[in-house]
């Protein structure tokens, strides 16, 4: 009975009623697709690298002038970075995982292959990398000394790496029958490389487009000089000691060779932060506009309930002189006002759906997963609720007297 | 008749005052919102140098080997260093140039100097006067400097700045990389937004400060940045003549029609040349985009900046509906005052227009705390990390845009409640008083 009662108020005053049910509806939709997209930049923000994270520091050094001899500058650099109190390990190493510096080998299962069988990131460095990044082995070992190639400066081509290291992607990839471990694949040239390891996971210098490449990196142990790679100096220390460490670094490298600049030194903490931050600005963004969203709908409703009460003062005094209780009056304006966000929700439903197949194509993001809907639908529902609370109580402390008197 | 409507209009705001101050704010925000973010879209879509875009070209040819090869698809944005070279040789064109970006450590030539790492562009000598780049002091150097790989330089006026204070430099020696240069000018304020010339930079928002020589930086074997795409995996020096690696950005001023037909059929001649040569593998697929269609090619405009935009533009049409409750609200409570004017001989569309006026005078009131709304919204944009925001200002065109916006979207708003307002009859609405 109530319920067709309602809807017979709410028809008298389409005007208004389709103001709330269109709010609610674009609001749902922008709130649904927003929310989601948050997730997915979230998402990204926080794809694991496979390092252990926060005990990673990097400082990248750049030579100002020539030096004559790198290779032993390399040495010299990587035996006082090690003797730093607080560094368990340090190692050279091409690129860091979101680094913004990548590079992409072409690696083959046989010599004679046409086209490569996937293109990866070759972390060119000490055989020591595996363990100062951290990264966790799920089958064979890590490199060791005995692996390790010499790439000296005199030598203008470059030695073939005789072992690698691969990540579980790159492994099936060139592996798909398994055993990648013993295995044998070719990167440059045509000297065979041994798989010595594979690790979980190990992100590249750049991770954009297709997500299935982020982790098509490999580890090859050439001993080389940092200036030839653009090297990094990655070290492992105690989290607490990150900047103190940094900080030593850098004078001890200058102390070595004057003639040289930092490129960057940095914690890997920053460097993710750095990598992603576009991320995180629009994540900041869309949040901001949810939340404004949210409270104009909640102002509307409250607004538009306030001036039905104020319009229907007599109706509303009549039904309670005929007996309605205050608690009825709550019930019957709360209710229009479900009946309205549940069609605004209805209709809202549609439109995040055809809003997000635009965004799929446009952004390519993937479809919107269904358990968004509910969360969207309870948001707007609570929010139609709060904003048409406070009227709905005023006018339920309507008294039947005043109504008649103002007759 | 209209300035009775307003004075209508004024008699219902300060009757009002709650729900008209309500009102412009709603508006206010939404305009705010997608004022800003459609500054950043504006800024973003400006041609960077309207002067000369059209007469700019970016030659591109299919150099790539036969592994990865797409048929139909287009050819990578840059030259391997052999092709550059035989298009620097070729007469056509007004100026033309070939350049890389680079890295440099410059500093004044005195030993106790601590060096500036800086932006580097290595660059024949034709840049300066390609792209009409303003000088300070002096100007870029000759193609004879070119050929010398003499040890000359031009810097920003922000480098000059930073390295010698703020006195003239021209003729002076910095220290690049332990290597001595001289100073032979120094640029003029110059950033073109959005920066076109090279799309292979890790950050598009940066700035060049140092230009030097581009066959100099290469036998000085100066540090290079950008990317270098190589196509078969042994190589050993990409920047050889022969290396079969694309990182050199080519630019030709044609100032005719005809001039780039001319060139057109040239890129496609030395194509078929070098297929025949046996060099390229790929078939001939030469391009050669202005600056708009290369600018359009490689999509400066990130996506995310369309997404905040069409965000921003969702938000204004919720202001828009809120706009329009609010107006509904005003409009029915004043039914009485309606239902008199109807009843004293006012046509139904006589009703509607006032009505529309009213709704219209909230637009223009939102609009000015619309503008103060956006300029905060851009003020908050450019603290926001991003390539494309450092560039986020207003300008006069966006304000008036701003306004339009703001008038049009609340007459937009108040169409339905205008058309309610002038459909109540007249007898009812005096008799519920």
């Amino acid at each position: 009975m109530s319920l067709r009662h309602a809807l017979s108020i709410l028809w008298r005053r389409k005007a208004s009623s389709s103001i709330i049910i269109a709010e609610i509806a674009i609001s749902c939709a922008i709130l649904c697709n927003a929310a989601y997209v948050i997730a997915l930049r979230l998402e990204r923000a926080t794809l694991p690298s496979g390092i252990t994270e926060d005990e990673i520091v990097r400082i990248q050094p750049i030579d100002l002038k020539e030096p004559a001899d790198p290779d032993q500058i390399t040495r010299a650099d990587l035996m006082a970075l090690g003797s730093i109190p607080g560094v368990r390990s340090a190692s050279l190493s091409s690129f860091v995982p979101f680094g913004q510096a990548d590079d992409s080998v072409p690696l083959r299962r046989t010599p004679e292959q046409e086209g490569p069988t996937l293109n990866a990131t070759a972390f060119i460095g000490d055989p020591g990398i595996g363990e100062t990044f951290g990264l966790r082995l799920i089958a064979g070992r890590l490199l060791n000394e005995s692996d390790a190639v010499d790439w000296p400066h005199a030598q203008e081509a470059r030695p073939g790496p005789g072992a690698a290291v691969l990540t579980r992607s790159v492994a099936e990839q060139l592996f798909p029958e398994g055993g990648a471990v013993g295995g044998v694949f070719y990167a440059w040239g045509t000297d065979p490389v041994r798989v010595v390891g594979v690790v979980e996971h190990l992100k590249r210098g750049y991770v954009e487009g297709d997500s299935a490449l982020f982790e098509n990196s490999i580890l090859l142990p050439i001993r080389t000089s940092y200036s030839r790679i653009f090297g990094n100096y990655i070290l492992r220390v105690d989290r607490d000691s990150r900047q103190d460490v940094l900080d030593q670094a850098s004078r001890a490298l200058m102390s070595i060779q004057s003639d040289r600049a930092f490129l960057n030194v940095d914690t890997f903490e920053a460097i993710r932060k750095d990598y992603f931050r576009k991320d995180l600005a629009m994540a900041w963004l869309l949040a901001a506009i949810c939340i404004a969203l949210l409270t104009m709908t909640a102002f509307g409703i409250f607004g538009i309930i306030s001036f039905w009460i104020q319009q229907r003062f007599r109706e509303i005094g009549i039904l309670r002189s005929l007996g309605a209780r205050r608690i009825d009056i709550l019930t019957k304006l709360l209710l229009e006002t479900f009946i309205l966000t549940s069609l605004g929700i209805m209709i809202g439903m549609l439109l995040t759906y055809a809003i997000n197949i635009l965004l799929m194509d446009y952004y390519q993001i993937p479809r919107l997963p269904v358990r968004m809907l509910p969360l969207g639908a309870l948001t707007l529902w609570l929010i139609g609720l709060a904003a048409a609370a406070y009227p709905a109580l005023r006018a339920s402390t309507i008294s039947p007297v005043a109504a008649i008197r103002l007759a | 008749m209209l300035g009775y409507y307003l004075k209508i209009a004024q008699r219902s705001f300060n009757a009002n005052r709650l729900l008209t101050l309500l009102m412009i704010v709603t508006m206010a925000l939404g305009i705010g919102a997608s004022m800003s973010t459609l500054a950043v879209l504006y800024v973003l879509s400006k041609d960077p140098i309207p002067s000369k875009s059209s007469v700019l070209f970016y030659p591109q040819l299919d150099s790539g080997g036969v592994a990865g090869y797409v048929p139909g698809s287009p050819p990578y944005g840059q030259l391997t260093r052999y092709d550059a070279e035989a298009l620097l040789r070729h007469e056509g064109g007004r100026h033309k140039a070939m350049m890389a970006s680079g890295m440099a450590a410059v500093k004044v030539d005195s030993p106790s100097a601590v060096p500036s790492i800086q932006e580097a562009r290595y660059t024949t000598s034709g840049f300066f006067a390609l792209f009409d780049v303003p000088f300070l002091e002096g100007s870029g150097w000759g193609p004879s400097e070119d050929q010398e790989h003499a040890r000359v330089a031009v810097v920003s006026r922000k480098l000059r700045d930073v390295t010698f204070g703020d006195t003239n430099a021209l003729g002076k020696d910095i220290d690049v990389n332990g290597t001595t240069f001289r100073v032979v000018g120094v640029l003029d304020d110059w950033r073109p937004l959005p920066q076109f010339y090279d799309m292979y930079v890790r950050d598009l928002a940066h700035q060049d400060h140092i230009f030097i020589p581009f066959h100099t930086a290469l036998s000085l074997d100066l540090p290079r940045t950008g990317t270098t795409h190589c196509w078969t995996s042994d190589v050993d020096d990409p920047t050889a003549l022969s290396a079969p690696c694309a990182w050199i950005q080519f630019w030709v001023q044609l100032d005719t029609p005809a001039e780039v037909t001319a060139y057109r059929a040239h890129l496609e001649n030395h194509s078929r040349v070098q297929r025949e040569a046996g060099r390229f593998a790929r078939p001939a697929n030469v391009r050669l985009p202005d600056v708009r269609e290369w600018l359009d090619f490689n999509q400066v405009i990130p996506k995310d900046v369309w997404l905040q935009a069409w965000v921003a533009a969702g938000f204004l049409l919720v202001c828009l509906i809120n706009t329009g409750g609010l107006l509904l609200a005003k409009f029915i409570s004043r039914g009485g005052e309606t239902g008199l004017r109807r009843a004293l001989g006012a046509s139904r569309r006589s009703i509607f227009t006032q009505h529309l006026v009213e709704a219209s005078l909230v637009g223009v009131a939102g609009s000015i705390p619309g503008i103060l709304f956006a300029l905060l919204g851009l003020w908050v944009i450019r603290q926001l990390p991003g390539d494309h925001s450092q560039a986020a200002h207003m300008d006069p065109f966006m304000a008036a845009v701003a306004v339009a916006c703001a008038v049009a979207g609340a007459l937009l708003a108040g169409l339905v409640p205008a058309w309610r307002a002038s459909r109540s009859e007249p007898a009812l609405q005096l008799k519920s008083q």
